[in-house]
């Protein structure tokens, strides 16, 4: 077996393992163990990799990000911001046909600037806005939707989990990659709305119809003390970030510490839930970083067996223009979106068609953003649609289906299909702040 | 939880092995919040007095690997290691004894990747203390980089009695279907 069929079959190794269920940090280090056994001839050479991997791969200060960033979103869910802006959204656009949809969006578009997952969004605003919107008479396939959709805002705009796992496997500045992710981020959330607008006027059998706004008007002055930790916390994680004072890294303590203080301040913190807090925020970052552990021993066999080489070889023969060879690597990811999760999607991946990426001289932030996005599309369709998975799981309601939120969901997968094309016609949308 | 680890979970091995990596755990979140205030401290430092804190990023490069070894057992026997288990799932439904195999198998390899690691880890940490070797940096700060090494071994070894845990729960629980308790 030459070493290119060797990473082949690496690859179809690894897409089985996963799929039956194998924990993937230990399916990816078991294939990564033997392929390179077999393309070195030597276990030893095998065994130095795992340690290497184990005790260099992360010891990095970007990677201090990991738990820095998953702690702040911990705390940030356990202060109940997300419904204190959830509230504030709803004032503001208690006017509009479909406002306490575009409210959610709204929402979690500014809970996302606090917090880098897709899973705290999905489950902070299951319980926070989907009662609410079925209160006010929206279907409960539109409100459960609304929530799914919305919630893959969480890793687009920064900080995002996904684009530091892509900075990390692809070695992109994650400041850059955070940048490029405001753009789109604020586009996809515009575009949220107007779907939400528009299927209210022209589809109310898929949306219901909801009664005036029977939200008591707040005052003010409440409205600004609801929105000032957020905005605050906001202020000194990006404005950090972009003023010079520090960098994404250190954007991660520093907005862990502000969170923190504003759990105290909030007296949403006693001692048990703090602890709490920790072991939550620790499993997390283990298991993550398990995983990027093992990704780097899978990128080491890939390099050593050639194959990304190879591919980038059998191209050049075939001289596929670059849009058709990037309209393949993005139906690559949705359809692997339909057997892997989303960070596995950029691990087994993204290794692979880096080199190509690099040959054919595309920026690599932008394809950073456009790989984000179509993993992100992901989130939202069946079979492990794992957004839709975290809704019926933080859902109180037993009559709404895990159909009924993919149902629900669809439209704004089909709108994040429009933002890619954007991003492929426009670039500049993702990179106008470099 | 399935029935044969909800079997386990009762026994003494079971208890002891997690109240050891409760306290790695917690080990590890106080290393977390350490380099939360590290981070702090140097950028507070570096922009009001312009006195950074020496060798910041030397040490949370260090710290972060054994922050994450040491929650990995918690992590492991939590069942918090991430997987896609739609298609075993789907098949505990119609044939759960098929599940609990494949489970096995599963924790069975992950022993042994586990074993296979902490062999080719383990002697970095006779390197780290017999050379003295450290990490920081050099005339600003110093430190020993075996106690770092050690937490990684430490973290190691106790994933891998986590993972070797559960195998024999899940082969317990063949045999116990087996015999038709």
């Amino acid at each position: 077996m030459s070493n290119v069929e060797i990473g082949i079959w690496s690859i179809v190794a690894i897409l089985v393992l996963i799929q039956s269920g194998m924990h993937v940090a230990i399916a990816l280090s078991l294939v990564s163990l033997i392929g390179v056994y077999l393309v070195r001839d030597q276990f030893e050479i095998a065994g130095a990799l795992l340690s290497n991997a184990a005790l260099e791969s992360v010891a990095r200060y970007s990677f201090g990000v990991i738990p820095l960033f998953v702690l702040m979103g911990v705390l940030v869910g356990v202060s109940g911001l997300g419904r204190d802006v959830f509230e504030v959204a709803g004032q503001i656009f208690r006017r509009f046909r479909g406002g306490l949809g575009i409210a959610t969006v709204f929402a979690n578009a500014i809970f996302a600037a606090v917090n880098g997952t897709t899973i705290a969004s999905a489950s902070v605003f299951t319980k926070v806005a989907v009662p609410e919107l079925i209160r006010q008479g929206y279907s409960r396939r539109f409100s459960v939707g609304v929530v799914a959709g919305s919630s893959v805002l969480g890793m687009l705009i920064p900080p995002s989990l996904l684009l530091i796992l892509f900075g990390i496997i692809a070695e992109v500045s994650i400041g850059d990659l955070f940048s490029a992710g405001i753009g789109p981020g604020i586009i996809l959330a515009v575009l949220f709305c107007l779907l939400i607008v528009g299927l209210a006027r022209f589809a109310p059998g898929f949306t219901g119809t909801p009664q005036e706004s029977d939200i008591p008007l707040m005052r003010a002055s409440v409205m600004l003390q609801k929105a000032a930790p957020i905005v605050l916390l906001i202020l000194l994680v990006l404005g950090g970030i972009y003023g010079g004072f520090f960098t994404p890294t250190e954007a991660g303590a520093v907005g862990a510490l502000g969170a923190l203080l504003i759990a105290v301040a909030k007296r949403r913190l006693g001692v048990r839930a703090f602890g709490g807090i920790l072991m939550e925020t620790g499993q997390v970052t283990a298991s993550i970083t398990f995983l990027l552990i093992a990704a780097h021993m899978y990128s080491r066999l890939l390099a050593l067996s050639g194959l990304p080489g190879a591919m980038v070889d059998l191209l050049a023969v075939y001289d596929f223009s670059t849009l058709s060879i990037l309209l393949l690597y993005l139906l690559a990811i949705i359809l692997l979106g339909t057997i892997l999760d989303a960070a596995s999607i950029l691990l087994v991946l993204v290794p692979l068609v880096l080199p190509i990426a690099i040959a054919m001289h595309l920026d690599m932030v932008w394809f950073g953003i456009l790989t984000v996005v179509a993993v992100e599309v992901g989130l939202l369709t069946p079979p492990l649609g794992m957004a839709c998975f975290v809704i019926r799981s933080n859902l109180d309601d037993s009559s709404i289906t895990l159909g009924d939120i993919f149902a629900g969901a669809l439209p704004f997968a089909l709108v994040m299909l429009l933002l890619i094309g954007l991003l492929i016609v426009l670039p500049g949308i993702a990179i106008f702040l470099l | 939880m399935n029935p044969a680890l909800a079997a386990l979970a009762q026994g003494p091995v079971y208890r002891f092995v997690r109240g050891l990596a409760v306290i790695c755990a917690v080990a590890g979140s106080v290393g977390t919040l350490g380099i939360m205030a590290l981070i702090n401290a140097d950028v507070i430092g570096r922009g009001m007095f312009d006195t950074p804190m020496p060798a910041t990023a030397e040490i949370v490069s260090a710290a972060i690997v054994s922050i994450v070894f040491l929650q990995l057992p918690l992590a492991t026997v939590s069942g918090r290691n991430i997987r896609s288990d739609m298609f075993i799932n789907r098949i505990e439904g119609r044939r759960p004894r098929a599940a609990i195999v494949l489970d096995a198998f599963h924790h069975v390899i992950g022993t042994l990747m586990l074993a296979i690691m902490l062999y080719f880890v383990a002697p970095h940490l006779g390197t780290a203390i017999g050379r003295g070797e450290t990490i920081g940096l050099y005339g600003v700060l110093l430190l020993p980089s075996w106690p770092f090494v050690l937490l990684i071994v430490v973290g190691l070894g106790l994933t891998l009695a986590a993972y070797a845990l559960l195998s024999l729960g899940y082969v317990r629980a063949i045999l116990m279907k087996e015999s038709g308790q």
